[in-house]
């Protein structure tokens, strides 16, 4: 399916199906939707890029308990609790799932690069400005009742615009 | 780091008792691992690589592998969580036997490399290289 012949809210349940097979495949958890509003206190994110015919950009962000919970389910122990650990956790879990979402987007996407995870121990700044977005959307998931939020931006070429419409 | 660890933790359940696995944080460190192992004389029995690596990638890694004519002969599996990127095509087209796509499964890795070892390096010893 091409990226623009997908409605928005095809593209919402093709993002929560990426996240929830994440989760299914790597931590054998499941992950429940919590909505369009940005989970709270967030302490660290993850943001890939997607650059070449479609630009886009993933962000994760995650409140530090939270992402301290998914490294330790990643590695299956508890002794996942420094920091670059958490933050190498973190960062996976953008490039697994801005991979996913890649995938969806249709043959033009994928001529273009999907960047290395750049992590901030805050909220990273919008890569892909507003104004110039064909899609934007935010999810917020939980897994063992933590929140943290997903949100997908692409600026694609003219031709390949849909009507753009966003959830926030 | 994460993801050489989960790699190295589903290894030894898909029942290789491996007697060591080296870890590498990007390509760069792969080769200089290579060239190491190469040194002393040591067996590599599989190379995992992941293809988004900062420094350089997976497959630069291979194509300078190839070119340095280190591990030749290696089984090597990319692992990528973008299965629609052309370059997973250049890193077989480069020498890898077999590809990985993430998110996966314990299962997915076992089978994929079952397939690529030697029944010699099934056994218990078998070492492994792991990249991310």
């Amino acid at each position: 399916m091409k990226a623009r012949d997908c409605t928005q809210d095809q593209r919402i349940w093709q993002i929560d199906d990426i996240v929830a097979d994440v989760f299914q495949m790597m931590l054998r958890q499941s992950c429940e939707v919590l909505g369009d509003a940005a989970a709270s206190g967030i302490g660290i994110s993850a943001m890939v890029l997607l650059s070449g015919p479609i630009e886009a950009q993933c962000l994760v962000e995650f409140p530090h308990a939270t992402a301290k919970k998914l490294a330790s389910a990643l590695l299956g122990s508890e002794d996942a609790a420094e920091d670059a650990m958490i933050e190498d956790a973190v960062g996976e879990l953008c490039n697994m799932i801005a991979g996913g979402w890649k995938s969806t987007l249709g043959a033009t996407a994928s001529a273009s690069d999907l960047s290395v995870p750049a992590i901030s121990r805050s909220r990273a700044p919008d890569r892909i400005p507003l104004n110039g977005c064909s899609l934007r959307m935010r999810r917020t998931y939980a897994f063992d009742n933590s929140p943290f939020t997903v949100s997908l931006a692409i600026r694609e070429p003219l031709g390949n615009r849909s009507s753009a419409r966003s959830t926030k | 780091m994460v993801m050489r660890r989960i790699l190295e933790s589903a290894l030894r359940q898909s029942g290789l008792d491996l007697a060591e696995a080296l870890h590498a944080a990007n390509g760069m460190e792969g080769l200089a691992a290579l060239e190491n192992s190469a040194a002393k004389d040591l067996q590599i029995d599989l190379i995992l690589c992941d293809m988004h690596m900062p420094v350089l990638n997976g497959l630069d890694f291979l194509l300078e592998k190839q070119r340095r004519n280190l591990a030749p002969g290696v089984p090597v599996v990319v692992i990528t969580a973008d299965a629609s990127d052309p370059q997973v095509l250049d890193a077989v087209a480069a020498g890898a036997q077999g590809t990985i796509s993430k998110p996966f499964t314990l299962e997915r890795i076992k089978t994929c490399v079952a397939s690529l070892l030697p029944p010699v390096a099934r056994a218990p010893s078998a070492t492994g290289d792991v990249h991310e």
